[in-house]
């Protein structure tokens, strides 16, 4: 409890009226120092009553946007603070603070003050943020004052929300063999006539059929009754499985393959927003499953979403082969024109074929197409670290005639820049070229690339004078 | 800034012309008129005068100000009869009650202002039976200034802002 200017200048009446009790011995003075006195010790305790039931029933809930954002970019923190109306006698004002690093993006009015008789106020503070970091938001400030103005009180609340801002978002690119590709969104044409606005065909009337559906435009054109048919239009319900595994953050250089998984899957989401389009999620670590959101078309779960794909870290433990490579590795090894190696062969591949089916990715796919049946539109988003697997994967995916979207990163981008590894990296990208186009020739499936831009071009025009591109469309 | 001064403010912005805003409500009003009327009665036409002095600060002042101006005004006697000095006093009481009364809070603001006036009445009169003036006016004052800061402690600790080392 802090003392106001108004408290110390009636305390000083009372001191003087001590001073003059001293002085001149007159028992009149003695009733201004009590009176003094009672007052200041009644509003005390008043206050102090006030400042106790406020803070055991005052809330303040601090909320962000977004758990996690980009460099330079702006979310929004909400402050809401709320009192029960029978203790809304008095002013409450709530500042917020913010660390080094994150600055209040417009002049924002501070604080947000409750009045007396208000129970409730909301304020959205949007947060600019300048450099990458996990930011603890400090918890607000409350204070509190009584109702007379004698004293003020500052209490502790609720701790503020983690952000964690990400460095600048990558350049990157996404297409086939270095070429980019237009956008996988837009509208969607179901190729069956139906309720829209393009037009289909146009047809004589039939007589079975309802006659608001004649055309009387084209009818009183050609003489007969026709109907305009449209072409129908539909929402396409979009399923992001994405990959989060230990592979996606191996990296020699800053950026990880996330990061370009991470984007991809954001455009993929941006995409869905546009049109529109139900949206769920399925986020894939090394033990399995690690999110999922079920699909819907609000911006409830858009921004689920957005947050989810924003929060994604690499999960296991990074280094080791995937199974599949290694006994893929061991069949290679075998002798061929020995009985030994002949013999086996066939147990090496079995093995290798159980490696990938016991994948937590191939088992995700399995499941998602599962539970989605082959109306939604599946879109794989992964590295090219277990070739098996991605193989294995994309043909659970287009099981029962559904479309498959394929976002690859090729993890030979991520590693070493030195300039005298520049063509053994060009040698891997076009094996990784061969896996894309080997997916991309299934009918219902799309295979693209998501890799850096710059790092992208640099191997491609390293090698351009020397070697022909013959991993390109 | 008190209530009284807020509402003296408010009104003001409303009401351009007016010059001098009442703060008092019919309580203190009253109070002041009764402590007004003793001084007069105790010093005769300087008393009117102080008296009317005493009613027209105390009506536009805030509540210690005109509590200040009233028991300044009393002291003008040199009947130091206690009866109608103690008569004053508790008019002049109503200042703070009529504050207490005009702000928007409970009846426990009002029921402590009692509780304790009577409490402090009642120690000083004791007081001033064993002890001279200038020793009991001192003692009240120690005795608020104490009685004021345990509050504060209390609210502190009560409140979890008081940590253990402390």
């Amino acid at each position: 409890m802090q003392a106001t200017r108004h408290f110390w200048a009636t305390a000083l009446v009372g001191l003087l009226f001590s001073l003059l009790a001293v002085g001149g011995a007159q028992p009149a003075v003695l009733i201004g120092v009590a009176g003094v006195g009672t007052w200041l010790i009644a509003t005390a305790w008043n206050a102090a009553r006030t400042f106790q039931t406020l803070g055991s029933e005052l809330t303040v809930e601090y909320t962000l946007e977004t758990a996690t954002t980009y460099v330079d970019s702006t979310t929004t923190a909400t402050v809401t603070v709320t009192r029960p109306a029978a203790t809304a006698n008095t002013p409450v004002s709530v500042t917020v603070t913010l660390p080094p690093g994150l600055q209040l993006a417009t002049s924002t009015p501070q604080p947000l003050t409750l009045a007396a008789g208000e129970t409730t106020a909301t304020r959205s503070l949007p947060i600019h943020t300048t450099v990458a970091g996990q930011f603890e938001l400090p918890e607000p400030t409350i204070e509190l004052s009584d109702v007379l103005g004698l004293y003020t009180e500052t209490i502790p609340t609720t701790t503020g929300p983690r952000l964690t801002v990400l460095p600048p978002e990558p350049a990157v690119h996404i297409g086939k063999g270095g070429q980019s590709y237009g956008s996988a969104f837009g509208e969607h044409s179901t190729d069956r006539p139906g309720p829209g606005i393009a037009v289909r065909e146009l047809r004589q009337y039939t007589a079975e059929e309802d006659a608001i559906n004649i055309d009387w435009k084209s009818t009183a054109r050609l003489g007969e009754p026709y109907v305009r048919e449209t072409e129908g239009e539909t929402d396409r319900h979009t399923a992001l499985l994405v990959d989060h595994r230990a592979a996606t953050g191996q990296s020699a250089g800053t950026e990880t393959p996330l990061e370009y998984i991470r984007e991809a899957a954001l455009a993929m989401t941006a995409g869905a927003v546009d049109a529109g389009d139900p949206l769920s999620l399925w986020t894939v670590g090394a033990d399995g499953i690690t999110e999922t959101i079920a699909p819907g078309s609000t911006p409830t779960t858009y921004n689920r979403v957005r947050s989810a794909l924003l929060a994604l870290e690499p999960t296991g433990t990074a280094g080791r082969r995937p199974p599949s490579a290694r006994t893929q590795s061991l069949t290679e090894t075998l002798p061929t024109d020995s009985q030994i190696g002949e013999t086996l062969r066939p147990y090496a591949a079995t093995t290798a074929r159980d490696g990938v089916l016991d994948d937590v990715f191939l088992k995700a796919v399995q499941r998602a197409r599962q539970e989605l049946g082959t109306g939604a539109w599946l879109v794989l988003v992964t590295t090219d670290a277990d070739p098996a697997q991605l193989r294995e994967s994309v043909t659970v995916a287009t099981a029962g005639g559904a479309a498959v979207l394929v976002l690859i990163v090729p993890t030979v981008l991520f590693g070493t820049n030195r300039l005298d590894a520049i063509s053994d990296t060009y040698e891997a990208y076009t094996e990784f070229e061969e896996l894309r186009r080997q997916l991309d020739n299934h009918p219902r499936v799309t295979a693209l690339e998501v890799a850096p831009r710059e790092r992208l071009q640099t191997v491609l025009s390293s090698n351009r004078s020397t070697h022909t591109p013959t991993g390109t469309q | 800034m008190s209530i009284d001064e807020n509402r003296a403010e408010t009104e003001s912005t409303v009401h351009d012309q007016k010059l001098i805003t009442l703060t008092r409500g019919p309580v203190g009003i009253a109070g002041l008129i009764v402590t007004a009327g003793i001084i007069g009665f105790l010093n005769g036409s300087l008393g009117i005068a102080v008296g009317g002095v005493v009613l027209a600060i105390g009506l536009v002042t805030p509540a210690p100000l005109a509590f200040g101006v009233g028991v300044a005004g009393l002291l003008v006697s040199t009947d130091s009869s206690l009866v109608p000095l103690t008569i004053g006093g508790i008019a002049l009481a109503s200042v703070f009650v009529d504050q207490a009364m005009t702000s928007p809070t409970d009846s426990n603001l009002l029921a402590a202002i009692g509780l304790i006036g009577v409490i402090l009445a009642g120690v000083t009169g004791a007081l001033l039976t064993v002890w001279p003036i200038p020793i009991v006016a001192v003692t009240i004052t120690l005795g608020v200034a104490g009685s004021v800061y345990l509050i504060h402690r209390y609210e502190r600790v009560t409140l979890g802002l008081v940590s253990d080392i402390q």
